[in-house]
């Protein structure tokens, strides 16, 4: 099986192999530091006579939310050809899931898009659980949407005030941080840990939230909602990011649709999409929630689309807490589920199934042959689980769709025939993440 | 979740034929075909039925199962006018000719769709314009996805020199002996003499 | 060569400008955060408001490597950015100090996989681990004591030259 050679066909401008310019660029300035005049840099601008000169917007940059590299070929300022080199984080996700038992990914799964865990934990449980046919129990459900929108507020605060800080308004990363170490402080206490959480469990969550909970999420609501409006007074009345976000980056409905975009650059071009409300899942259809859309596509409404959305995320915590349900935190089926430890301790039947559960070999086994495709909306657009078993406790395949892959593909479209700083305002408002980019 | 209806009801009767079964699990339905038929239903799927949103495009590997062709490439469509109305396509592709027909002109998502498939797989899509890989170095010397590449791969991480200053210069070594972990089968390695780190500065 | 050559033995002009020297550069720390993944969230943390790293001295977080000493690799080094991790370690100069923060850059982590590097260790010195998955500011900022208890005790023959 030979893989076919980077192929321009159907294209009209060869596709830029990458490496070998830079092996020709780096072997251009050895020659240059020896008194040989022509370097490969020289002869493009010689060659073209235009003065274009090809750019590298490498991996290790402030601007790059991660390790993103672009390589733009420039004409004075304009940007004339985009590509871009994506792979820098890379750690084989999906070969790891088939090795490491359900259970054991769930740990695996909150390192995609760090900066929201609990999405990425509670959309790869919803997977496996329907790929078993299993329900969670109410209060579980109602505790996983209120963590969930508590992470996506999270992500969202955290998106909004990098792009300010890309285009100046450094203040508003240092607000936007200040505020999400409120949400760490409720997920450090309901989890354990700020960041790489691994809550959520094949059948339920790790365990139940502790009694202070209801204090904690009345006094983030409390004092979280004045951010919004500091960061409108900062970012709106100023001219310059106003300026350097509005009909930049515009990215039609159309091709919003057929790139397969979705999230809130999706939503920010007028593409109608939110897994929530589509598909519902873990009772999204009881809460009364409003999906904001916006027209115009451009920078601009990805800034509104993401503050709006924190609105909604607020309103639908509110609901969920008015409503929070007693009972079980998991689904009370042995199968599945772990038991109790106080019960692992002194019950021998609950031993028994704590063994075969955790013990490699045993544990969780869906029917063989089955797969599942399974999408909860992630702040960045729509994660999917395609999961397909054999019958053992491994999957067999285990996909992701990562919302940042498909989104990040029509950036180099978007910023052609742009400006180099543009590209930078562009890229922060898509908010690509690498880590769930590359998996 | 999606509900069940029947994608294939909708065909017409020359490509009715070519869907070989549907199976339908917790609500999902999956269509299978083989390969050169996927091109000719994908095309009227979206043209004729609507079906315009392509969520994903990925593979399977079955190595050495009782399945009647190793790759299993997978296709999610969706109708966004109607968004429970989402199913997948399972084509069937044969070891022996891994390349199959690009759909790159009916949804532009499956540009990177297919790139990433190609690069886990090797899986060759005539007409992608720009199959490179995407996640792996340009010269990796492997597919990581297939089932005979081991999860720990082989040695391609450790193949880099090890930089170090040493007087004036920044010399290139080889790179330290690192005991590196095991996976599943979680056992000590041997040490032949105990390696120690201490936090001196370099000299 | 340079004034350091001069002033070699342990006399005591030598050893007082070596600790005012050492002084200066360990309370003026100026890190570049080589930051790939969760751990480059967590160090984003230390360097905000509530964690704040400027107390310390190292406030200037200077992005290029020509201008900083202090390399702080945070998050998961796969095959491809080895590379460009080693081209920004020799483009800092002398004296630098690098912190390995986290699993992942320590020993690769979580993740024993085909493409992650098992420890930045075995192909760029490292001076400071800082455990945990991802590590708290915390322990960052342990780690940047550390690193300055590193630079108390260095002296002119100590190889660090450049001074």
């Amino acid at each position: 099986m030979t893989p076919s050679p980077a192929s321009s066909e159907g294209r009209d401008t060869p596709v830029p192999q990458v490496r070998t310019l830079e092996k020709e660029l780096e072997k251009g300035w050895r020659d240059h530091r020896a008194g040989v005049s022509s370097s490969a840099a020289m002869k493009l601008v010689e060659e073209s006579g235009d003065g274009r000169l090809v750019m590298n917007f490498g991996p290790q940059h402030p601007a790059t939310h991660g390790t993103l590299r672009s390589i733009f070929t420039l004409e004075g300022e304009t940007i004339t050809e985009a590509d871009v080199e994506i792979g820098f984080l890379h750690t084989g996700f999906e070969k790891l899931g088939e090795n490491m038992t359900y259970q054991q990914w769930v740990t695996v799964s909150d390192r995609m898009n760090y900066l929201s865990a609990i999405n990425n934990n509670v959309g790869y449980s919803v997977a496996v659980e329907e790929l078993l046919g299993i329900d969670v129990p109410p209060r579980c459900a109602s505790l996983r949407v209120i963590m969930s929108e508590l992470s996506r507020i999270a992500d969202h605060i955290l998106c909004v005030g990098l792009q300010g800080m890309d285009l100046g308004a450094f203040s508003v990363m240092l607000w936007a941080f200040e505020k999400r170490e409120l949400v760490y402080d409720i997920i450090e206490a309901v989890c354990g840990a700020r960041l790489t959480t691994s809550w959520t469990r094949v059948g339920g969550i790790m365990r139940d939230v502790p009694e202070f909970f209801p204090d904690l999420v009345y006094s983030f609501l409390d004092e979280f909602p004045p951010l919004v409006e500091e960061i409108h007074m900062m970012l709106l009345n100023n001219k310059i990011f106003v300026d350097r976000v509005k009909e930049i980056g515009i990215v039609s409905k159309e091709n919003a649709r057929s790139w397969g975009l979705s999230g809130p650059i999706a939503r920010a071009s007028g593409l109608d999409v939110d897994v929530r409300r589509d598909t519902p899942y873990l009772g999204y259809d009881q809460y009364n929630f409003k999906v904001p859309v916006q027209t115009e596509g451009d920078s601009f409404s990805r800034y509104m689309q993401r503050m709006e959305e924190i609105e909604q995320s607020l309103e639908i915590i509110r609901q969920a807490m008015a409503t929070l349900p007693g009972g079980p935190v998991v689904h009370d089926d042995f199968k599945t589920s772990l038991p109790a430890k106080d019960a692992v301790h002194n019950d021998m039947e609950s031993l028994i199934h704590h063994f075969k559960l955790v013990m490699l070999g045993h544990g969780i086994r869906p029917k063989p042959g089955s797969s599942i495709y399974s999408a909860t909306e992630a702040p960045c657009g729509e994660l999917g689980y395609f999961i397909n078993s054999d019958g053992s406790d491994t999957a067999y395949r285990l996909r992701v769709r990562p919302p940042s892959l498909y989104n990040y593909a029509i950036f180099p479209r978007v910023v052609e025939g742009g400006m180099l700083s543009d590209a930078v305002a562009v890229l922060s408002s898509f908010h690509i993440i690498a880590g769930e980019l590359d998996r | 979740m999606a509900e069940m209806y029947p994608p294939h009801a909708a065909l017409p009767a020359d490509l009715q034929k070519m869907v070989l079964d549907t199976i339908e699990h917790q609500g999902q339905t999956q269509l299978r075909c083989k390969v050169p038929d996927h091109r000719s239903l994908l095309v009227d799927f979206r043209n004729q039925q609507g079906y315009d949103y392509l969520v994903d495009v990925t593979a399977l590997d079955h190595l050495g199962k009782d399945t009647p062709e190793r790759f299993e490439i997978v296709y999610v469509l969706r109708r966004l006018a109607d968004p429970r109305h989402q199913f997948r396509l399972h084509a069937w592709l044969s070891e022996s000719e891994p390349s199959l027909a690009s759909v790159v002109d009916l949804w532009d998502s499956a540009r990177w769709g297919e790139r990433e498939t190609h690069d886990m797989f090797g899986i060759v899509f005539d007409g992608n314009p720009d199959l490179r890989r995407l996640l792996m170095p340009e010269d990796y010397p492997a597919f990581p996805l297939l089932k005979d590449y081991p999860l720990t791969g082989r040695e391609e991480r450790r193949q880099f020199p090890r930089v170090v200053p040493r007087g004036d210069q920044m010399v290139e070594e080889e790179p330290t002996d690192y005991p590196t972990s095991i996976g599943r089968g979680m056992h000590t390695p041997e040490y032949d003499e105990e390696v120690r780190r201490d936090s001196k500065p370099r000299q | 060569m340079g004034l350091e050559n001069l002033l070699s033995g342990e006399g005591f002009l030598t050893t007082t400008v070596n600790s005012i020297v050492n002084w200066g550069r360990k309370n003026a720390l100026w890190p570049m955060p080589f930051g790939t993944a969760c751990c480059a969230i967590e160090m984003m943390a230390t360097f905000s408001g509530r964690y704040d790293i400027s107390r310390f001295g190292a406030e200037v977080v200077r992005f290029s490597p020509r201008q900083a000493d202090l390399l702080i690799v945070s998050g998961r080094i796969s095959l491809k950015m080895m590379p460009v991790l080693q081209k920004i370690y020799r483009q800092m100069p002398e004296p630098k100090w690098v912190i390995s923060m986290g699993a992942c850059a320590s020993c690769g982590g979580v993740f024993d996989t085909y493409t992650l590097i098992q420890g930045v260790d075995q192909f760029i010195p490292v001076d400071v681990y800082v455990p945990g998955c991802p590590p708290r500011p915390e322990s960052l900022l342990d780690a940047v004591f550390e690193v300055q208890k590193l630079v108390g005790e260095e002296t002119f023959d100590s190889g660090k030259h450049g001074s």
